[in-house]
């Protein structure tokens, strides 16, 4: 399964290069980000598709930054109108709840990659499978 | 198991005899001060008249005021000749209050320190590793004294250097600490970056020292380090540490009555108040030479337990201190301790032990910001988990303390570093 790096970070001038630089000196590719702010936007939660996840958990857990690693289910779909909704419609139908979902395109194979975050990952990966989407492992989606 | 049988067993009849014998010396040591018999002149009082316990009544009180005023040496009773060392507080407004001692106080304080780490089950045989501040600060050297007394072997450490602190305590075999919570706090955390558990560490005793902690954090410290923690109670003026400690039993502190009479106001009407009812404790030193004080008030808030202690000690117990009356915060028109904020952020495992209480005021209103540190192994990684237990938190505060404040979780490391004393409220309104 592949995995999100979720990070807590105050909401501050500094706080993004901080992680940024971590996994820089690491050496560690950012596929994918997304920034959501708490109330009265003083702190916020940063989600990270990377190549090597369970390095970068290591490194910012050594830095004392509040970190988790989370299985996610991603799916390929072709970069075009509607490609998202035939797969949420799928999930929708199956009653599998979506607590949080991103993705990004990869221009060269035009391509759009799709995560969800929900509770079984398992179960939800087999739902997708089924109806036909083509499910991305762990290293396929890190070396993307 | 006592370490002065005769003494921590007399009868209250005795002990009562004991505390008027001493008080009636202190009393005369007192007129011969610049600062006392101005005093008891100004108040109209004769000290001949003092024959009973109940008189000390009558008596004016002694404030942190006073000392001030009396500063450097108005209430110095002793022959300067005779005077082998002195200590101050640490003013953080105004002059630092210094307080005297002959050899024989110094003798007498080692005892007391030693009768009360003997209390709470420390032997000879124990290593004890002092983590406080030496120097002009009570707490280091106080202890220090009394456990070399008892004939502990003792390392002075002193505070910081963390990772040298772990090698003699591991090296050492160091069974009791002496140490601020909130380094005991931050140090446990270093000692389990280092690898180990706490049944790796040989430590069983601790007294913690020099800030005001809740019970609950009293309780984390000990489940985090694995050890008995033992409540002691005491403040420069009156020597320092040593004044009230839990015996083995850890139902209340003995006070040492043979050293002082304690008595619990009402602070509004300065009232005597019978035993079992709250209010400020006021302490009387009756066994020192070099400077006498009088019905001190100490601003803490606690009371004296009626019911005798089932180790056989006679001496009377104080409940933990509930508070100081100059540490109680009005905000909104409420009284709020630091220590009842302290109690609901320690119930709560997702977020760190250092916070900071931060009250402004906008518009006219009182506002309370209260600042944690996220605890980095328990992130959910999720905004809405953060912003739940965000409500849950300021709910739990709210039924405790009827304001509303609000909370911000911080990165961990954000707040200053808890070595020594933290600081933990900022007051920024404007009166």
């Amino acid at each position: 399964m592949p995995k999100q790096l979720s990070l807590f970070s105050e909401n501050k001038p500094g706080r993004i290069s901080r992680i940024t630089e971590i996994l820089k000196n690491e050496n560690i590719n950012i596929k994918a980000i997304t920034i959501s702010s708490g109330p009265d936007e003083k702190y916020g939660v940063i989600k990270l598709l990377l190549d090597r996840p369970d390095d970068a958990f290591e490194a910012f857990q050594h830095n004392n930054i509040p970190s988790k690693l989370q299985s996610i289910v991603a799916i390929k779909v072709t970069d075009s109108p509607g490609g998202l909704n035939s797969a949420s419609t799928v999930l929708a139908n199956k009653g599998i709840n979506v607590k949080d979902a991103y993705g990004f395109t990869i221009r060269e194979k035009d391509l759009a990659v799709f995560v969800f975050q929900v509770d079984d990952v398992h179960e939800t990966e087999s739902i997708l499978k089924e109806a036909g989407f083509d499910t991305v492992g762990d290293k396929e989606l890190y070396y993307i | 198991m006592f370490f002065q049988k005769d003494i921590e067993t007399m009868s209250r009849d005795d002990l009562k005899d004991l505390q008027l014998t001493r008080l009636t010396r202190t009393l005369a040591d007192a007129d011969g001060t610049d600062f006392y018999a101005k005093y008891f002149k100004d108040n109209k009082i004769d000290i001949k008249k003092i024959t009973t316990l109940e008189h000390i009544k009558d008596l004016p009180f002694t404030t942190k005021q006073d000392l001030r005023t009396s500063y450097p040496d108005g209430m110095v009773a002793a022959d300067k000749s005779e005077i082998v060392r002195i200590h101050a507080s640490s003013g953080t407004t105004g002059k630092s209050t210094v307080i005297f001692y002959t050899q024989e106080d110094i003798d007498n304080w080692a005892i007391q320190v030693a009768r009360a780490l003997y209390s709470t089950g420390a032997r000879k045989e124990d290593v004890f590793q002092n983590m406080m501040g030496y120097g002009l600060f009570t707490g280091g050297l106080g202890l220090h004294y009394g456990a070399e007394k008892l004939g502990c072997t003792v390392i002075p450490t002193s505070t910081g250097n963390s990772l040298k602190q772990i090698q003699m305590m591991m090296d050492f075999n160091s069974t009791m600490i002496h140490i601020t919570p909130s380094y005991a706090l931050h140090l446990i955390e270093i000692i389990k970056n280092e690898g180990y558990s706490h049944e790796d560490l040989p430590v069983k005793r601790a007294y913690f020292g020099a800030e005001p902690y809740s019970l609950e954090t009293k309780e984390k410290l000990e489940s985090l380090w694995g050890l008995k923690a033992y409540d002691c109670y005491g403040l420069s003026e009156m020597n320092g540490p040593g004044v009230a400690t839990e015996c083995e039993y850890q139902h209340g502190m003995h006070f040492t009555e043979d050293y002082y009479i304690p008595e619990i106001i009402d602070p509004e009407t300065c009232e005597q108040l019978p035993d079992g009812e709250e209010g400020e404790l006021v302490i009387t030193h009756i066994n020192r030479r070099a400077m006498p004080i009088i019905r001190y008030r100490t601003r803490d808030l606690t009371r004296i337990i009626p019911e005798p202690c089932q180790c056989g000690r006679t001496h009377r117990r104080i409940d933990r201190i509930k508070g100081r009356t100059d540490d109680m915060l009005i905000v909104g028109g409420v009284n709020v301790f630091p220590s009842q904020i302290e109690s609901v952020l320690m119930q709560i495992p997702e977020v760190g032990n250092n916070y900071q209480i931060v009250l402004t005021r906008d518009g006219g209103l009182d506002k309370m910001l209260i600042k944690v540190e996220l605890y980095s192994k328990l992130f959910s990684g999720e905004l809405n988990e953060l912003n739940r237990l965000n409500r849950h938190i300021v709910e739990k505060l709210r039924s405790l303390i009827v304001l509303n404040p609000k909370v911000e979780f911080l990165e961990p490391g954000t707040l200053p570093p808890s070595e020594g004393k933290a600081k933990r409220v900022i007051d920024t309104r404007q009166i």
